[in-house]
């Protein structure tokens, strides 16, 4: 509220008040939007529909509900629409970039993404940094192969079983041995209670992991101890339902930088994206909602038939809902946990690893820096952008002296320059991924999550089975519009 | 000349930053199990102003504290005048606070769970202060903690024994930042209408270039009561 006095603040939230019922969504010009053809339908029934935050989610929701002849605005609190999609250019030489933010989609999977990218016509470019990763285990980086020879597999302390399976399989593959004859038991992908696992909800993974024989050594590195069996096994199920691996190699990014697709979303949304524009606190009824909001630090107001809140649970947490949600729809929003990283940019003036006949694409198993690869290589240059995602409050050089100390090369690295973006400090995006539910919990979120409550829809990365983001985030935002279509 | 250099000299005499809670007003009362966004402004000679981005958002902490009764206001606004926020203050310079809040799990664990888990001792302290120094994971989460290099031994010691200390307090809150947000808690029984949250916002200048007055930084503080009004 700043330094207004209660009285001017009701006057203008009143005035506010007015403008918003007199204001009609539908007549604002949609600026360089009308240039590009949206097929917009005649709806039977337009619905006016405020959607909470400008991610991908949000972006990608709106545009849905705008082509299906509904009237839409997205109100975000930032001052860029996106949301942790993003890549920047500035500062970066000869016209390389780095996404900042999302990394990459997978083939098979993210149908609906790859059904925007056919829609607006964006290019996909193959992303070959999950193909010949070097990894750093005990201090010790290994090869593919290397990772597939018996000796080495025995050396780790594999038991024969594993040593068989994964000279046969890839590393990343492990965890199939145990629970791949778990998996199809679940027949729909968004329901995994009543399939007679419910109880695996109480114990954590690495138990089924003991269960099925794992060794120590198998178990140290699948982890698993602080992760119910059950999500974990639905998690697999998921994947395995939609034909994806586990850890799927062949990965694909845009061409440009991943934030071309919320760009183009944004673009078809013309001036219905209001940015600068935090929102303040949301009133709900059974006919409808008033979102209290700022713009240009002016407290104003605006009603609609349905809010969707595609603004990542901590942040609506902060913002008051009048009412209040119940508690069981309070428990999610307080207690739905994310993860957060920082994404350092190395810019470097050669392919230095290639003196030393080496790949790029490293997990590197420091505190510091977790892993590696190779970027925005389509941009014509010798310089070359590397990748890497360590942990927050990690300042960019020290990362790269990180890399610098298990980079197993001779060759002198040429990275002239390392930036960061630090998602851990960001004011209005800080997390990224949903993580697991704690252990005996599913119940509790799940699907609940996914559940409008009256006029109130959620959306977004966290709203999915799946907390893969932009496939999360894209797959919720077409679920909640055909929702609030069809209501 | 030396009319002007002793002019310039009297100048380095650092200001107290001047500390406002502007939301919630003075007075508003509160509400069970209620959503109540605040927003503080900073405003000092030397560091600049929060309504221009000038005072590091990380610096500015509030501390919200509910009271029973209004006896027990006056006894904590007199503990609470020689609480020291040094150790919070630097756990929320550096990067503490991305991932560690009071109440709430980040990504981290909320420093009342730890408080909860952990006794206040020699021992707790050292182990503690290990962790945070050479990083951590397994304990709470699969997530690592990443190691602190960049911070002393002894400064990390001061914050885990702040922690141990302050973080048990569930009816205490502390949040960095000019706005936010805290939840009051549900109904209480055993009140009357009489029950209190205490509002108290806190920046520390970061002094003025050459000093003169022997002081580090100046404190500036304010607090609001909001009483309960249901």
């Amino acid at each position: 509220m700043g330094n207004f006095k209660r009285r001017d603040f009701i006057k203008n939230t009143m005035m506010a008040g007015v403008g918003a019922s007199v204001l009609k969504v539908d007549s604002l010009k949609a600026g360089e939007a009308d240039e590009v053809a949206t097929v917009i339908q005649k709806s039977a029934s337009p619905k006016k529909v405020i959607v909470g935050g400008a991610g991908i989610g949000g972006l990608c929701c709106a545009y849905e509900l705008m082509k299906k002849g509904h009237e839409v605005v997205v109100l975000e609190a930032s001052g860029r629409h996106g949301g942790h999609v993003f890549t920047v250019h500035d500062g970066l030489s000869d016209g390389l970039y780095g996404d900042f933010g999302q990394e990459h989609i997978t083939k098979p999977g993210y149908d609906k993404y790859w059904g925007y990218i056919k829609e607006f016509n964006l290019t996909a470019l193959p992303y070959p940094r999950r193909k010949n990763i070097l990894r750093r285990i005990n201090n010790k980086f290994y090869t593919e192969d290397m990772l597939k020879d018996p000796v080495v597999l025995k050396q780790f302390g594999f038991n024969e079983r594993e040593v068989k399976y994964l000279t046969i399989n890839p590393w990343w593959n492990l965890e199939s041995l145990f629970v791949n004859h778990y998996l199809d038991k679940f027949r729909d992908e968004y329901e995994p209670f009543g399939i007679g696992y419910d109880e695996f909800d109480k114990i954590p993974m690495v138990d089924i992991y003991k269960k099925e024989g794992a060794s120590e050594t198998a178990l140290n590195f699948l982890g698993g101890k602080n992760v119910s069996a059950l999500f974990s096994l639905w998690m697999s199920a998921i994947l395995k339902i939609r034909g994806v691996d586990p850890f799927p190699v062949e990965v694909f990014r845009l061409k440009d930088g991943n934030q071309m697709l919320p760009n183009t979303f944004a673009k078809r949304l013309g001036s219905r994206v209001w940015l600068n524009s935090p929102i303040t606190s949301i009133h709900h009824n059974d006919k409808g909602v008033t979102v209290h909001y700022k713009q240009h630090n002016e407290p104003k107001e605006m009603s609609a038939d349905y809010f969707v809140n595609c603004i990542p649970l901590p942040a609506l947490k902060n913002i008051p809902i009048v009412p209040a949600l119940p508690p069981e729809r309070q428990f999610i929003v307080d207690n739905i946990a994310y993860d957060s990283y920082q994404r350092f940019v190395f810019q470097a003036n050669s392919k230095f690893w290639l003196e030393d006949k080496l790949s790029i694409n490293m997990e590197l198993d420091h505190p510091d820096l977790w892993s590696v690869w190779q970027s925005a290589d389509e941009v014509d240059t010798h310089r070359v952008i590397i990748l890497g995602t360590g942990p927050g409050g990690i300042s960019p050089q020290r990362a790269l002296a990180a890399f610098r100390e298990v980079y197993p090369g001779k060759a002198k690295d040429t990275i002239e320059q390392a930036v960061s973006r630090d998602w851990t400090k960001e004011t209005f995006s800080p997390t990224c991924e949903r993580l697991p539910f704690p252990i005996g919990e599913l119940h509790k979120f799940w699907p609940n999550l996914m559940k409008p409550h009256g006029r109130i829809h959620f959306a977004g990365a966290y709203a999915d089975n799946l907390n893969w983001g932009t496939e999360a985030a894209t797959r919720s935002a077409n679920r909640v519009a055909n929702e609030i279509d069809k209501s | 000349m030396v009319l002007c250099f002793s002019a310039a000299f009297s100048q380095t005499v650092n200001k107290s930053p001047k500390v406002t809670i502007t939301a919630p007003l003075a007075g508003a009362g509160f509400k069970w199990d209620t959503v109540i966004p605040y927003a503080i402004s900073v405003s000092d000679a030397e560091d600049g102003n929060s309504e221009y981005d000038e005072i590091s958002n990380n610096e500015v902490l509030l501390t919200v504290k509910y009271l029973p009764d209004s006896p027990s206001l006056k006894k904590y606004l007199l503990e609470s005048s020689t609480q020291s926020y040094e150790p919070l203050i630097r756990m929320a310079t550096s990067t503490c606070l991305n991932c560690h809040a009071s109440g709430s799990k980040l990504i981290g664990p909320s420093f009342d769970l730890i408080a909860q888990r952990y006794p206040y001792n020699v021992q707790t302290i050292d182990a503690l202060s290990k962790k945070v120094f050479g990083g951590s994971s397994g304990t709470w989460s699969d997530i690592p903690m990443p190691p602190h290099p960049q911070l002393k031994i002894d400064e990390i010691k001061e914050m885990v024994k702040w922690i141990l200390k302050n973080g048990a307090d569930p009816d205490r809150q502390f949040v960095a930042g000019i706005a936010g947000a805290f939840r009051t808690r549900q109904r209480s029984v055993d009140t009357s209408g009489k029950s209190v949250y205490v509002l108290t916002a806190t920046y520390t200048d970061h002094g003025s270039k050459g000093s003169t007055d022997g002081s580090g930084g100046k404190l500036g503080k304010h607090t609001v009561v909001l009483r309960n009004k249901e």
